[in-house]
C-alpha cells in the first residue's frame, strides 16, 4: 500500500466492487410501502389525544411527497363537553346545569407563510379564535388530561400553551431533532416522548412538567414514525421495536426491557382499558398478537384473514377491531381472541376507527374522505357520510356526549351530527392544510 | 425526484456509496444494508430531495445514520459478536490490507468518516463541516487524528491533509 488516500480509495474500491444491490423495482416497492404506512400512520396519529409532531421540513405541514388531497387532514376533534359548570354567575339563583364551553385547538399550516398556526375554537358556537402563532414550526399537538395545556412542536423544542389565556410558555428545549421529530404524550400529561424522524433507535423524554430533556432511551425502533402506545396508567410505553418485537418501557426510569418477540414487523399496537393486554399488528401478516402486560409474554396469534395494520378497543374493552389492507373490519372478541366474522366496507383502505363513549357505535375513517358508522351490536353498516374536500378521513374523535364529531378540512371545520350522520355548517378558517386537534375537557 | 432519477441515481451511485460506506465503516456487510435501506428511505421521501444537486449526499448522509445507529447498539455488546461472526468481515486480499481495516475500526468513527469524505469522495474541508455539522475546525482536528491513528499501517507517509 502507499499513502492513507490510496489504501481508502483502494477499500471503497473494494467495496464498491462486491455491491449487491436489490432491484430498483423492488427499492421503489420498499419506498412506495414505507411511504403509505407513513402518511397513514401521520393522518392517524395527529387527531390521537396524545398528539403527534409532523415529521415534514420546517415550514411545511406535510412532506412534499404527500398528495394535496392526501394532505388535506381529517381530523375529528373530542368535545369533551359533558361536564356541567355550576352557573357561579347567577349567583343565587339554582345552579343551572349546562355543557361547558370547551375549546378545540386546530394546528393549520398557514399557506404562503410557511408557519403553523394553532387555531382555537368555541364550540359553543363554533367560532374561531385568534391564531396562536406556533413558531415559525410544522408541530403536532397534543392536550395534558386536565385540560389546561396543549402542547406543539417547534424548532428542537416543545411549546407548552396555557389554555386559560392560549399564551405559549417556556419551550422545553430537544436538542438535535430540529422540527423533524415526533411527539407522544403520555396520559400522565408530564412527559411527551420525542422521536427525530431519522433516527430509529433513539426516544428523548421531555419532561414537560419541569421543562427538562431527560437521559435519551436507546431501543431499535421498528420503523419511522415510530409506533408507541402507551398503558392507561402511563407506567408502560411499548413500542414497536427491530427484529419482529416490541419493548416495554419503564416511564418512571426510561429504561427499555426486554424486548418480546410477537413474530410481526409492529403496525400498530392498542392497549386493553384495563391495561393488561396489548395488541400487535404487523406489517407482515394476517395476524394480530396479544402480549399480557403483566407477564410482557405474547400470546398465541389471533389469525384474520387480511393484512391487519390498525387496530382500536372498545371502551369495554370486550372487542378488537381490526383494520385491514383492502377494506375489511374484523372483530376480535378480548375475552376468547378468536376473530368474528369480516365486515366489508366501501373504502379500500381505512385508517382509523373510533368508538362512541357507550361504544354502541363505531366510526371508521377510510383514506378517500368516507367516514361509515358501523353498529357494534349488529356490526352493521350504516350509510357512509362523505365530506366534500376532505380528503383522507383518517382521524376520528367523537364527543363525550357522543353527539358530535368535528372534521377538519381545507379551509374548514366540519361539525356532524351522530344522530342525524349529516355535516353541518362548516366553520370557516383561512388556513390550508389541518394538522393535529384536541381540545380542553 | 421522479422514478426516471431516481432509477438513475441508485444505478450509478449504488456501489460507489457502498464502497464509501464501507471504508466509513470497515464491514461490507454493514454497508451493503446502510446504503440499500437509505435508498429505500430516498424513494419514500423524494419530495425532498433535489435529484439535481445533493440526492447522492442524501443518501450517504441517511446511510452514514442508519449505520452509526447500529453501532450504537453494537456497544451493548450483542451486534460486535454478530458482526465478529460474519464470514465476510476481513476484507481485502492480503495481510496488510487486513491490518489497515483492523486498524480503521479503531479509529473514532467521526474520524473515519472524515477520512472518507476527504479522501475519498475528495469533498473539502467546508464541504465536510457541511455534510457532517460540525465546523471546519472540527473537521481538520478530526482528519489530523485520524491520520496520526492509521499513519503506523501504511507503508508510505501520506501528503498531509485538512489544510
Amino acid at each position: 500500500m502507499s499513502n492513507l488516500n490510496d489504501e481508502l480509495r483502494h477499500l471503497a474500491e473494494d467495496g464498491a466492487r462486491q455491491a449487491r444491490p436489490l432491484a430498483v423495482d423492488e427499492v421503489i416497492q420498499r419506498g412506495d410501502r414505507r411511504r403509505r404506512r407513513t402518511i397513514a400512520w401521520l393522518l392517524q396519529q395527529r387527531a390521537r389525544p396524545g398528539g403527534l409532531a409532523s415529521p415534514a421540513t420546517p415550514g411545511r405541514r406535510f412532506p412534499r411527497w404527500v398528495p394535496p388531497l392526501a394532505a388535506a387532514v381529517v381530523v375529528i376533534a373530542v368535545v369533551v363537553g359533558a361536564a356541567t359548570i355550576s352557573s357561579a354567575i347567577h349567583g343565587r339563583e339554582p345552579a343551572e346545569q349546562r355543557p361547558a364551553a370547551s375549546t378545540m385547538y386546530v394546528e393549520y399550516l398557514a399557506l404562503g407563510r410557511g408557519r403553523s398556526v394553532v387555531i382555537p375554537v368555541n364550540t359553543a358556537t363554533n367560532t374561531p379564535g385568534k391564531p396562536i402563532q406556533a413558531n415559525g414550526a410544522d408541530g403536532g399537538l397534543a392536550i395534558t388530561p386536565d385540560g389546561k395545556r396543549i402542547y406543539f412542536t417547534g424548532n428542537d423544542e416543545v411549546v407548552p400553551v396555557s389554555t386559560a389565556s392560549n399564551r405559549p410558555g417556556k419551550p422545553v428545549q430537544v436538542p438535535g431533532v430540529a422540527s423533524n421529530f415526533v411527539m407522544v404524550m403520555n396520559p400522565d400529561g408530564k412527559t411527551v416522548y420525542c422521536v427525530a424522524f431519522m433516527d430509529y433507535d433513539t426516544i428523548i423524554p421531555a419532561r414537560m412538567a419541569i421543562g427538562t430533556v431527560g437521559k435519551p432511551i436507546d431501543v431499535s425502533l421498528n420503523d419511522s414514525p415510530p409506533v408507541i402506545t402507551f398503558t392507561p396508567d402511563g407506567k408502560t410505553a411499548y413500542v414497536g421495536t427491530k427484529g419482529d418485537t416490541v419493548t416495554p418501557i419503564n416511564t418512571a426510569t426510561n429504561t427499555p426491557g426486554k424486548p418480546i418477540h410477537v413474530g410481526i414487523n409492529p403496525a400498530d399496537i392498542a392497549i386493553t382499558p384495563d391495561g393488561k393486554t396489548a395488541y400487535v399488528t404487523g406489517f407482515r401478516g394476517d395476524k394480530v398478537v396479544p402480549v399480557s402486560t403483566v407477564t410482557n409474554t405474547p400470546g398465541q396469534p389471533i389469525r384474520i384473514g387480511a393484512d391487519a395494520e390498525q387496530i382500536a378497543i372498545t371502551p369495554n374493552g370486550k372487542t378488537v377491531y381490526v383494520l385491514a389492507y383492502g377494506g375489511t373490519i374484523v372483530p376480535v372478541s378480548t375475552a376468547t381472541n378468536t376473530p368474528g366474522q369480516p365486515i366489508h366496507i366501501s373504502v379500500n383502505a381505512a385508517a382509523r376507527i373510533i368508538f362512541t363513549p357507550d361504544g354502541k357505535t363505531a366510526y371508521i375513517a377510510g383514506l378517500d374522505g368516507t367516514i361509515i358508522p358501523l353498529s357494534t351490536v349488529s356490526n352493521r353498516l350504516g350509510k357512509p357520510i362523505r365530506i366534500s374536500g376532505a380528503g383522507p378521513a383518517v382521524s376520528i374523535v367523537i364527543t363525550p356526549d357522543g353527539k358530535t364529531v368535528y372534521v377538519a378540512a381545507l379551509n374548514k371545520i366540519v361539525p356532524i351530527s351522530t344522530a342525524t350522520n349529516k355535516p353541518g355548517k362548516p366553520i370557516r378558517v383561512p388556513y390550508g392544510m389541518p394538522g393535529g386537534a384536541v381540545i380542553t375537557p | 425526484m421522479d422514478r426516471e432519477e431516481f432509477t438513475s441515481l441508485y444505478g450509478a451511485s449504488f456501489p460507489r456509496l457502498v464502497g464509501q460506506l464501507y471504508a466509513m465503516t470497515g464491514d461490507r456487510a454493514e454497508a451493503q444494508d446502510a446504503v440499500q435501506e437509505a435508498f429505500v428511505r430516498a424513494w419514500a421521501h423524494r419530495g425532498r430531495i433535489d435529484a439535481e444537486h445533493g440526492a447522492e449526499a442524501w443518501v450517504r448522509i441517511t446511510a452514514w445514520r442508519i449505520a452509526a445507529s447500529r453501532w450504537r447498539r453494537a456497544r451493548e455488546g450483542t451486534r460486535l459478536m454478530l458482526l465478529a461472526a460474519r464470514p465476510d468481515r476481513v476484507a481485502g486480499p492480503g495481510p496488510e490490507r487486513v491490518a489497515f481495516v483492523e486498524a480503521l475500526r479503531q479509529v473514532p468513527a467521526a474520524q473515519r468518516r472524515a477520512l472518507v469524505l476527504y479522501h475519498v469522495v475528495d469533498l473539502t474541508v467546508e464541504q465536510i463541516a457541511a455534510e457532517t455539522g460540525v465546523p471546519p475546525g472540527t473537521v481538520k482536528a478530526r482528519l489530523a487524528r485520524g491520520r496520526a491513528a492509521l499513519t503506523p499501517y501504511l507503508r508510505e507517509s501520506a501528503a498531509p491533509v485538512g489544510d
